[in-house]
């Protein structure tokens, strides 16, 4: 039993004993990590903690009653941060319990998300379960999948992404592993106006993707959820992170990382760039 | 009839079906997503263990124009001339066309999907390493089952296959190539299927009445996110949705986990909470399709588990508390 | 025989500057190509991407998004928002290979007639060069006419 799972256990119990919260959203299943709902203070012991918690938790924010404690690694902290600032839960409803993670591991190899982490450490927490280990630097060019696309000519970048885009089968799994994409209702289904046509084909799943990458600007937290659960493999984080790098570039904003900070399509400065104005 | 094949033998079978027939089989060096359609017999990959996604789409594709609106008319018996074949899909996919036969071509005849499927020809493949999420035996069929299939092949492990003729046009299509079959050959195929069956990690009898407690839905469909991949790569859901697009009437998979599924127009949705969703495509499968066409409507490929985000298991939820 | 690709391009201009400066250009029987269709709103920040990827899937060639110039906003700050907004999805569709072109921006107040017919001719040569929407239905390529 690792230091980290005991006081994870230790944490839940108490949040649960002292009716601070209601729930507590966890992981459970040693072999095969998976998202738990924990209620009473005696169950805190199917709490788990390895490099396959895979699972942005933060998505089930909305969908418990009443106060919630989220055990949570870096990249899912910001994505709570994002819910906080957008009003879709409240700060003092939600406890974190952040959780310091080095990588996610899928057969023996960290994923890509977790080559170009920076965050290991949370950056909002209500407690912190800390592992020294975990704090490492990033690996890799955080933006070398994106340049790679960028270097090609434009008819090529469009046979790479409809070749990928024919396998989308339009699960939506995507959007729902979301914890950004909390619409009831989603442009993609809606039929009055009809925004984009529902047929899985090229073109469907090409401007699906597009417009859910652009509801997501300045939002995404590149916690990689999109692209972990897509049954066909499509690299969706790779959409993500083209947006985040040009927020970046041109309007010197991360999300997630800080509470108070107005998003940047929310807001602008009279001197932004218009380059691509006449 | 039972024939035996080396690979060279094997491709060149294909490279004549090739001109009698659509052949559709798993391609690809990567990952296998789907069945697709092949040009060449060395597209073909039979070393998967089973595909991201069924085979369901070479007769029910996730996409169908059903009807061309500005022309008038509809857009049934457009299936191509040749007789559709596929090549190398698992016994438990191709009991699944038996279970979608039941749908689609029952009392009323579903044309655009019968047009595809009548005449088509299964080659299946046997299992010799069922996946850990695989449990074919617990619902009634096998790795080695031959239901709905029109050849069975079985990779013999030596380079060469055994492949069985089921049936007059099964054993029409072999009955050219390759050498009789030996004894040796036939024992070694019924001893890879002991083994496959033995493999199998997930055992259990399905029970008669399913868990109907609210409570117990909730709890287990609490970690759902309402996406669609367990209806989208299972070989047996068939609910679709019509669109209209491009002038054309479509009709696009669609199923009962997604919450809109079953919302009026007037708002009012009948299944709006998680666990009436995950309930309903659990009782469908393991209930009323047996009430109806008595059998399960599953067939233990195990893709759902395989690929459910949020780490559900069909099994589990099936047998409820006994487990 | 072969003709050239004419374009055809949808245009969202703002009721308070481009609009008015399309309208100069009219009067002012100033020149310019024939290829866009033009609708008018509110305010630039009426332009939801969703219109320009709805105009984009059904097949036209290009979009033209017209406001006031930054700070001459009727409604003080529409047109800011839809700098940020249009500046990212324009990258963007380049990025997923639909062309940036085929996204045109511009600010025309409304004095600025002959500005529009400058704009107008640039953004159909620039449309132009990135050849027929893929994604019409129309395999040929929509014709301008």
């Amino acid at each position: 039993m690792s230091a980290i799972v005991d006081e994870l256990r230790k944490v839940a119990a108490g949040l649960l004993k002292s009716g601070a919260v209601k729930v507590v959203i966890g992981y459970e299943n040693e072999a095969a990590p998976r998202p738990v709902f924990l209620e009473n203070a005696e169950d805190a012991e199917k709490l788990v903690w390895n490099d396959r918690c895979f699972h942005n938790l933060a998505r089930y924010l909305n969908t418990t009653e009443g106060k919630a404690a989220i055990v949570a690694k870096g990249c899912d902290v910001r994505a709570v941060a994002g819910l906080i600032r957008e009003g879709q839960v409240k700060r003092e409803d939600v406890v974190i319990i952040g959780v310091d993670c080095a990588a996610q591991t899928e057969s023996g190899e960290k994923l890509g998300k977790c080559l170009v982490c920076d965050c290991h450490r949370p950056e909002i927490y209500d407690h912190l379960v800390e592992d020294e280990n975990a704090l490492v630097e990033p690996q890799t060019d955080p933006y070398g999948d994106v340049s790679e696309i960028e270097a090609k000519p434009v008819e090529e970048r469009l046979g790479y992404w409809l070749g990928l885009m024919e396998r989308c089968i339009r699960c939506y799994a995507c959007r729902q592993v979301c914890p950004l994409c909390y619409c009831k209702e989603c442009v993609a289904e809606q039929s009055l106006p009809k925004w984009l046509p529902r047929s899985p084909d090229g073109k469907g799943n090409l401007f699906f993707h597009v417009m859910r990458a652009h509801h997501l600007a300045g939002r995404c937290v590149d916690c990689g959820e999109c692209e972990r659960v897509c049954p066909v493999d499509i690299p969706i984080r790779t959409i993500n992170r083209k947006l985040i790098r040009d927020i970046s570039e041109l309007y010197g904003y991360k999300a997630g990382v800080e509470l108070d900070v107005v998003p940047p399509l929310t807001t602008f400065k009279p001197d932004d760039p218009e380059d691509a104005f006449r | 009839m039972d024939r035996k094949l080396t690979k060279k033998e094997l491709l060149k079978l294909v490279e004549g079906l090739l001109s009698d027939f659509e052949v559709w089989a798993p391609a690809g060096n990567e990952k296998v997503y789907s069945f697709s359609r092949i040009e060449k017999p060395e597209e073909i990959s039979l070393g998967y263990r089973n595909t991201v996604t069924s085979p369901k789409n070479v007769f029910f594709p996730s996409g169908e124009t059903v009807y061309r609106l500005m022309e008038g008319r509809p857009a049934t018996g457009e299936a191509s001339e040749k007789p559709k074949l596929i090549l190398g899909i698992r016994p438990c996919d191709a009991r699944a066309f038996l279970m979608l036969d039941k749908v689609f071509g029952g009392d009323i005849e579903d044309t655009l999907y019968t047009s595809k499927r009548n005449k088509s020809l299964l080659v299946g493949i046997a299992c010799n390493e069922p996946s850990s999420t695989c449990f074919c035996t617990s619902v009634g069929g096998g790795p080695f089952s031959t239901d709905g299939l029109d050849v069975l092949m079985v990779d013999l492990g030596d380079g060469s296959y055994l492949l069985r003729g089921l049936n007059g046009r099964g054993n029409e299509i072999i009955s050219k190539c390759g050498s009789e079959a030996d004894k040796a050959s036939l024992d070694k195929a019924e001893s890879l299927d002991r083994a496959a069956k033995e493999k199998m990690e997930i055992s259990f009898k399905p029970p008669d009445s399913l868990e109907s407690s609210e409570e117990y839905w909730k709890k287990k469909a609490m970690a759902c996110m309402d996406c669609g991949i367990c209806a989208f790569v299972c070989p047996t859901c068939h609910c679709f949705d019509l669109v209209d697009e491009g002038g054309c009437k479509k009709r696009i998979w669609d199923t009962c986990t997604f919450p809109l599924f079953t919302i009026m127009t007037s708002g009012e949705n009948p299944r709006e909470e998680r666990r009436d969703r995950i309930r309903n495509r659990v009782y469908h499968k393991f209930s009323w399709f047996r009430q109806v066409h008595g059998e399960i409507a599953c067939v233990g490929c195990g893709r759902c588990i395989a690929s459910c985000p949020a780490g559900i298991d069909i099994t589990e939820l099936v047998n409820g508390n006994n487990k | 025989m072969t003709t050239e690709f004419e374009p055809k391009i949808i245009a969202f201009l703002c009721n308070w500057c481009s609009y008015a400066g399309a309208d100069l250009a009219g009067v002012s029987r100033f020149n310019y190509k024939p290829n866009i269709r033009i609708i008018r709103v509110p305010c630039s920040g009426r332009v939801s991407p969703m219109l320009v990827l709805k105009s984009l899937a059904e097949g036209l060639d290009g979009v033209l998004v017209s406001g006031c110039h930054p700070g001459d906003c009727h409604y003080a700050e529409g047109n800011y928002h839809t700098r940020r907004r249009m500046t990212l999805l324009k990258k963007l569709l380049d990025y997923m290979g639909i062309d940036g072109r085929r996204l045109q921006l511009s600010w025309v107040s409304a004095s600025e007639g002959k500005k529009w017919a400058d704009v107008v001719n640039e953004a159909v040569e620039e449309v132009r060069k990135a050849g027929p929407n893929p994604f019409s239905t129309n395999t040929k390529g929509s014709s301008g006419k």
